[in-house]
């Protein structure tokens, strides 16, 4: 599960009715804004992160978006990342005894 | 159901910790909902790894692993921000090919240069390198050896490295490959101010209302101050000016009030026209020119910065490679430089480029007065859609944004000024224009140059690993540097070497021609980064050299070399970095390098231990060594100094230059860690504290010289998010060179250039020396005249299309880093090129057709784009180089700022066929 925050900024009378844009696209949801300074805050949850990106660049594309950036990304329990690198099992992975897995395929063609 | 309400309740505090962070109220309940979230997770502040932005980013981990990152609210640079790179630097270290053992190519248990890598343990790694640099050493002597540095080096790093090798081994062939991103920027700033570093800061972005981007995608390549300056815009959106100066339109043109499309090289005559403008409307700041500035110039025939000779070249490469010794000057050059055209012009001054005169102010109007709007429209006119008449009205709008009298201007640029044939020249222009204008130094006025890497500044430059310099701005070539440095050294006098070393093209051409036999790449990729990469893969792989790279990804460089070493990240060691703004910043390790993965400190630390001072400090070799109180050819014997300074001849690098008496006074365990590790120290196990010890050394040459750093532990504080030097009484410095701002400003004189380099000097007019006595200009800076050159490489019949390659947001430079990254790299899987969509219909190619690229030195496959984010003008084509499968520098031309040796990464010609 990865879950980004992203800060939007409109313009002072486009606030609201951003939030309602931005609600309604899939995926996304408006936890906080603040109307003295058109900062909106939108989580975005996705399986895949190459969503969540995809759901940025589409944010950036809305007619009257100031600025879309993301702030905050939590990815503790992003299972397949840690997979790739299970530090207790490194002596397994790239011990001399079993060497041949820690070669890179790319380095020896 | 559980999980719904646990994903649900994360999602409500990531939501509540980001509006905290960006200064959106919370509620108490919100607030605690954080506290809740969180409680397990450990924060701390760090920095990003990528851009020399130096956004602060904080850093959480939970049971030894990064879980989260965010950008820091407290950090003045970004003010919470992050753009996509930053948002993803908690994953880079997690690659799945990461390098966790030292490999080595080896063939029936033995190295062998054609064998296959088998992993090695860390011991017999160092045997192989200590043998291999042992063989050349002794050949070759300190100039058969080499390290490509890196401008990604933290400071303890490249302080190690540069003293290894110019303390221990008495070498200066170490170069970062911050030499291809800013050296042309370091050149301008020592040749117009005496001293290297901006006078500004990014705070000149909220004080400016114009910001002028030249050669500069900001928001692709510097997308969070591009949020400030978007931020900016929309504060005041009639008065704020936005004018990108570009060749091909980008998307930082897309809040610009106003884009300028000019033809590659010609930025140089445009900003001669503005100070043309400044002297035909009587603009300039006369009062601060005649108190702070005199004028300067310098010869013109200073060649491309390519080799000499014609003996190493493809054949298809030589018609331009001949242009390093002669070249014709075509009608644009004869005008902007006072000549004839067609007169043949040979390159007398390419040994000596940086040689400059006073001139007066009338030969600096006698220099500019060519550069008419007629002729510098006409010449500099980029896009042939475009009418003359409309680039002609953009050129007097950018010349009036700077003119007006109030009107606050900020001149930003990257690598489109810093990759130049005559990048030292462009620069110093930018700085002509503020100097004449008297709009340089002070908030919202200013030149400057958007630094690329994370610690360019801070570690590349202030450092001092590069083949000339030493710390705090010092260079070999001055005995009274090389003095100052042997003195915080603890070194008996001449041991440092006075010779100029090897920039970073050039240990690269060394290879091809067997100057340089062996060469240890840190923290860095120079076989793909560097230009005209063909010539030096062969070079690697089949010359007698013996290449380490330590890498902690298997990389292009790792692949071409002969051993490589597993390498620590970023949050896996402790740091400091130096950004843009001379803001230093630091961090503490988050995390354990995986399996035997180690710090660079370490390596270098360790290798040291392998050498005795009486195999390194009796009398050595330098080929073409010439300097006062030097044996012609010779560095001499220093090892009775250095046993009359108390060192054993049988002592190794490792006591002399790092376990030092001092260095060990610095204890391990540190309450400063607040419980995180220092694997560099745990390794070594002595109980010393090397990133610390070695900062704090290295901040020895900076104190009371221009250059103040704090101490370590100031920067390692919870309330400090880095420190703009120079620091003095713990205050940081914001403006230099202006009086309200900077301590070492003479008290009374308003500004106050005080950079010491290259303060005396002859006096001529523009063509030459006439008066060789040298004057004074100490405390004063230079407004230099450079004359537009044309490229040496031009599109032709045969090679039809510019080319230009540069980065995407996606992805930093090798890709390295971000192609590890899953979501990084499926969003921009593969470099693609990109042309105008009528350039593809008259060559039969449609969008995402594969086409080969081709140059005089290569061709390469990629994906034709003819939409999208980059938008080339007719005759113009773009393709960024993060991917080595689309080896882009391949193709590149191998020219440089003869002055700089910046490789000029922005020019050249190609065809493009269907494949």
């Amino acid at each position: 599960m990865n879950i980004s925050a992203i800060l939007v900024t409109t313009s002072l009378d486009n606030t609201e009715s951003m939030i309602n844009i931005l609600n309604d696209l899939s995926g996304l949801e408006v936890f906080h804004h603040d109307n003295t300074t058109g900062k909106i805050i939108v989580i975005q949850e996705a399986n895949s992160i190459q969503d969540e990106v995809n759901g940025l660049k589409r944010i950036k594309k809305i007619p009257g978006i100031i600025l879309a950036e993301m702030v905050q990304h939590y990815f503790g329990e992003d299972t397949h990342l840690y997979s790739a690198k299970d530090i207790e099992n490194m002596d397994d992975q790239c011990g001399i005894s079993s060497a041949s897995s820690c070669i890179p395929e790319y380095l020896n063609q | 159901m559980l999980e719904v309400n646990r994903r649900e309740f994360l999602k409500a505090s990531v939501a509540a910790s980001a509006a905290a962070t960006v200064g959106i109220p919370l509620s108490s309940v919100e607030a605690k909902t954080v506290q809740e979230a969180e409680r397990e997770w450990q924060w701390d502040k760090s920095v990003c790894r990528f851009c020399g932005t130096g956004c602060g980013i904080m850093v959480a981990t939970k049971d030894g692993r990064i879980v989260a990152t965010k950008g820091d609210p407290d950090a003045p640079v970004n003010r919470g921000l992050n753009c996509i790179k930053g948002y993803f630097n908690g994953k880079i270290q997690y690659g799945q090919d990461r390098l966790t053992q030292p490999l080595m190519r080896m063939k029936d248990g033995k190295f062998d240069k054609n064998g296959k890598f088998q992993p090695v343990s860390w011991d017999r790694a160092f045997d192989e390198m200590e043998k291999q640099f042992k063989k050349t050493y002794n050949e070759m002597g300190p100039t058969g050896i080499s390290v490509f540095g890196s401008g990604q080096y933290t400071i303890p790093e490249g302080y190690a490295a540069a003293k290894l090798m110019k303390a221990g081994f008495r070498s200066n062939n170490i170069d970062p490959n911050a030499r291809h991103c800013m050296a042309s920027a370091v050149v301008a700033f020592i040749q117009s101010f005496g001293i290297d570093e901006p006078s500004g800061n990014y705070d000149d972005i909220e004080y400016t209302d114009t910001v002028v981007t030249w050669g500069a995608n900001m928001a692709e390549c510097h997308p969070i101050l591009w949020a400030r300056v978007s931020d900016r815009k929309l504060a005041d959106e009639k008065h704020v000016k936005l004018i990108n100066l570009t060749t091909c339109s980008n998307q930082t043109s897309d809040i610009a009030d106003t884009e300028i499309i000019f033809k590659p090289g010609t930025d140089l005559a445009i900003w001669n026209y503005i100070a043309r403008e400044i002297v035909k409307r009587d603009a300039v700041n006369h009062d601060f020119v005649k108190k702070h500035c005199v004028f300067a110039t310098g010869p013109y025939d200073i060649g491309y910065g390519m080799r000499p000779t014609s003996q190493y070249a493809f054949n298809a490469e030589k018609d331009v490679q001949a242009k390093e010794l002669e070249v014709v000057l075509d009608a644009d050059e004869a005008i902007a430089q006072r000549k004839t055209a067609g007169m043949k012009v040979k390159q007398n001054n390419t040994k000596k480029p940086v040689k400059h005169w006073m001139i007066t102010f009338d030969e600096f109007k006698r220099g500019v007065e060519p550069y008419t709007l007629d002729f510098v429209a006409r010449l500099s006119k980029g896009d042939p859609d475009e009418s003359l008449e409309s680039h002609r009205n953009k050129l007097k709008q950018l010349a009036d944004a700077y003119i007006e009298q109030n009107r606050k201007v900020v001149s930003f640029w990257t690598m489109g000024m810093n990759q130049h044939y005559r990048g030292s020249w462009v620069n110093e222009q930018a700085y002509m224009v503020h100097l004449l204008l008297g709009k340089q130094a002070e908030p919202g006025n200013g030149a400057f140059s958007l630094t690329g890497q994370p610690s360019a500044c801070g570690t590349a430059r202030e450092v001092g690993t590069f083949a000339h310099r030493l710390p705090a701005d010092m260079v070999v070539m001055n005995p009274k540097h090389r003095a100052r440095s042997e003195k915080i050294w603890k070194l008996p006098a001449n041991t440092l070497n006075p010779k100029v070393g090897t920039h970073i093209m050039k240990i690269l051409r060394s290879l091809e021609d067997g100057n340089v036999k062996f060469a240890w790449v840190q923290v860095n990729n120079p076989f793909q980064a560097s230009a005209n990469a063909n010539h030096w893969i062969k070079a690697a792989r089949k010359m007698d050299n013996f290449i380490v790279c330590s890498d902690p990804y298997p990389t292009v460089s790792a692949k071409v070399a002969d051993l490589i070493l597993p390498t620590a990240m970023i949050f896996e060691k402790w740091g400091l970095y130096g950004n843009a703004e001379r803001r230093t910043q630091g961090w503490r390790q988050q995390v354990n390098a995986p399996g035997e993965a180690r710090t660079d400190v370490w390596q270098t630390l360790e290798f040291s231990k392998r050498f005795k001072l009486k195999e390194v400090w009796g009398a050595k070799k330098i080929p073409g060594l010439k300097s006062k109180g030097f044996k012609d050819g010779e560095l001499p014997d220093v090892l009775q100094e250095a046993k009359a300074m108390g060192y054993s001849p049988e002592d190794t690098l490792y006591d002399v230059l790092f376990a030092t008496q001092d260095n060990k006074k610095v204890a391990w365990p540190d309450p400063v860690a607040k419980g995180h590790a220092c694997n560099t120290a745990e390794w070594l196990d002595e109980g010393w504290f090397p990133e610390k010890a070695l900062f704090n050394e290295y901040r020895q040459f900076t104190l009371n010289f221009q250059h103040d750093l704090a101490d370590f532990d100031t920067y390692m504080r919870d309330d400090i998010r880095g420190l703009k030097w120079p620091v003095i009484n713990g205050k940081e410095t914001q403006w230099r060179f202006n009086e309200k701002y900077d301590p070492y400003v003479k008290t009374g004189s308003g500004f106050d250039f005080y950079g010491k380099a290259l303060k005396a000097l002859p006096t001529g007019d523009l063509d030459g020396v006439t008066n060789k006595e040298k004057v004074s200009l100490a405390h004063k800076a230079k407004i230099f005249f450079r004359p537009y050159a044309a490229p040496p490489e031009q599109p032709d019949n045969n090679y039809d299309l510019w080319f230009s390659t540069g980065r995407v947001i996606e992805h930093w430079h090798t890709g390295t880093m971000t192609r590890r990254v899953p979501e990084l790299h499926r969003a921009v899987p593969t470099a693609q090129i990109w042309m105008h969509p009528e350039d593809a219909k008259a060559r039969d190619l449609a969008r995402n057709d594969v086409v080969w690229i081709e140059s005089r030195r290569g061709k390469i496959k990629a994906i034709l784009e003819t939409q999208g984010r980059n938008r080339p003008a007719k005759g113009y084509t773009f393709a960024p180089f993060f991917d080595e499968g689309v080896f882009v520098n391949k193709i590149c031309i191998d020219m440089t700022c003869p002055m700089s040796k910046e490789t000029d990464f922005k020019k050249a010609a190609v065809k493009v066929y269907k494949a």
